[in-house]
């Protein structure tokens, strides 16, 4: 894997931000301007999904993305991918726009990712093998990463042979063993139950915090977004959503999930942010609602 | 009912029918010009057997289904994939695809006689009209339900169009291939048959209809015994297969 590890950098390019913005375009991990995205609909209409989304991520940052249901949260993340063209605007990566699918990052999908007819060692060192790293490294490696997650004793299972969580798991590790500069995550965990999902957040924060990674996480659940987050951006409702505010989280890490809940900052951010998310949330509801009317 | 139970039960089925039919004919019940003792039939297929008759014939007949297998399957391999990548190109075949596969295949038989002969590629090319088209339609619809987000994954870890092939697309469209694999080895053997029976100068559908032409209905129901036990044994073994290949599945509890 020849990707450049620009995390280091982080640090001097923030003492830089100040006198040199002009660099601006060449250091965002994901860069979205005035991102549009339309469907053409079976009756021949035009659909926005979403309409001149601006997101900019800078490495090193966790960045959640909240909104109501069909707020095109899915569309944002596959536009950054490269799995989906946006309309208008335009899409970079580290300064080079993306075309085609997006190599710096990796994706972990809300669905079950994993090859079915591939053992679990198989699918964790995909990555690796497909670019050319010999079998046997890249087995080492992903031996590693499977340590890593809890996961040494399963190597030859095939995914059937394992539950909801330690599916995700190996995901996890297939998406980050390619070291990735960015990880676009779309709802990883919404499929597991409360305690599997609780676990996997903790672990997922861990594996971040040593890696200065971007992440660009999609959720709807406003509790996950602000305990995991550096900045949680609120989609409007939907359709041709955009973004109507963006909010920092300060609260300092390490942090510890299991209890964050109850911490004063986290309530006073969650007061305020779903004082700000309820509205969209609502309308979101009432458009709904028309609409069965309408059919009714 | 344990396994062992089961298998004696249809021991005693077998018995029952055979017996039946053995002493109905004996009792002039059934006549034995059309229904030869079932005791005569199994002498018939010993002397066949043991006399080395019908191995040249099972010989030419196998070589036959097992041409008309895999030149079928891989033309309806490579057409499948392609066609189910290229949208363009199913689109313009389609129409054609689905007259051909319209065509009732038995009719096809006289006109390959005449094409090429009476030797084995008459019934060759039969039976790859037989096998091509199921092994096409199984292909061409396992690649298209591919599951969108296997695609995805694979490309954002990196995959090229030939590494999305090897990994996801071909296992993927192995199962739909499979589960059409036992059905497509059966009709490459129809077609070898049927493409004996019509005309030919060896083989078991040839051994069967030179017993008919001489009212031989023993030697007719012996060469059908004797398909009968090959087509099972070959199946038996597309089942080991089956199961060695598609191991990554969940066994599905009966």
């Amino acid at each position: 894997m020849d990707k450049t590890k620009p995390t280091l950098s982080v640090l001097d390019w923030e003492g830089k931000i100040s006198t040199a913005p002009a660099k601006d375009t060449s250091i965002y991990a994901v860069e979205l301007t005035g991102c549009t995205r339309q469907f053409p609909t079976p009756g021949g209409e035009t659909y926005f999904a979403v309409r001149d989304i601006n997101l900019k991520v800078v490495p090193g940052r966790f960045v959640s993305i909240v909104g109501p249901t069909g707020s095109g949260k899915s569309t944002i993340l596959n536009m950054a991918a490269g799995l989906l063209n946006p309309s208008a605007g335009s899409v970079r990566s580290f300064g080079e726009p993306v075309i085609g699918v997006n190599r710096r990052a990796s994706y972990m999908f809300q669905q079950d990712p994993l090859l079915p007819w591939k053992t679990v060692i198989d699918n964790v060192s995909l990555g690796l093998t497909m670019a050319g790293v010999s079998k046997a490294e890249a087995y080492s490696e992903a031996r590693r990463w499977l340590e890593k997650v809890g996961l040494k004793n399963f190597a030859d299972r095939y995914p059937h042979q394992l539950s909801g969580g330690m599916r995700k798991r190996t995901a996890i590790a297939q998406a980050w063993i390619v070291n990735p500069d960015v990880l676009l995550m779309d709802e990883p965990f919404s499929a597991l139950d409360v305690q599997t999902r609780q676990i996997m957040e903790n672990e997922l924060l861990q594996l971040w915090q040593e890696s200065g990674k971007a992440v660009v996480f999609i959720t709807h659940d406003l509790d996950e977004a602000i305990a995991l987050s550096d900045e949680v951006v609120i989609l409007g409702a939907g359709p041709g959503s955009t973004v109507v505010g963006s909010y920092e989280i300060d609260i300092p890490r390490p942090r510890d999930l299991l209890d964050i809940r109850d911490d004063p900052q986290f309530v006073a951010l969650h007061r305020e942010i779903w004082g700000r998310l309820k509205i969209e949330v609502s309308k979101t509801y009432q458009t709904a609602m028309a609409e069965e009317g309408d059919v009714a | 009912m344990s396994p062992l139970a089961m298998r004696s039960t249809q021991l005693l089925l077998t018995i029952a029918v055979l017996g039946a039919w053995e002493l109905s004919v004996r009792a002039g019940i059934v006549d034995e010009f059309f229904f030869p003792l079932p005791s005569d039939i199994l002498q018939t297929v010993w002397v066949w057997v043991s006399s080395g008759f019908v191995f040249p014939h099972l010989w030419v007949t196998m070589q036959e289904a097992i041409l008309a297998f895999l030149v079928g399957a891989a033309v309806g391999l490579l057409l499948g994939f392609v066609l189910a990548r290229v949208r363009f190109l199913e689109r313009l075949l389609d129409p054609f695809l689905q007259m051909f596969n319209a065509l009732p295949r038995v009719v096809l038989a006289p006109i390959f006689l005449l094409w090429f002969g009476l030797g084995i590629w008459s019934k060759v090319a039969f039976g790859f009209t037989l096998v091509f088209f199921i092994v096409f339609f199984n292909t061409l619809e396992g690649v298209k339900s591919v599951d969108r987000v296997l695609v995805d994954n694979a490309r954002m870890l990196g995959a090229s169009e030939k590494q999305l092939l090897r990994h996801v697309f071909i296992p993927s469209a192995l199962t739909w291939i499979f589960s059409s694999l036992h059905i497509s080895v059966g009709f490459a053997i129809t077609g070898a048959v049927v493409g004996e029976y019509l005309g030919a100068s060896a083989g078991v559908g040839y051994a069967i209809a030179q017993a008919q032409g001489v009212f031989d209905t023993q030697g007719v129901f012996a060469g059908m015994f004797i398909l009968m036990i090959v087509v099972l044994i070959i199946d038996l073994l597309v089942n080991r297969l089956e199961r060695h290949l598609l191991r990554w599945r969940p066994v599905q509890s009966s």
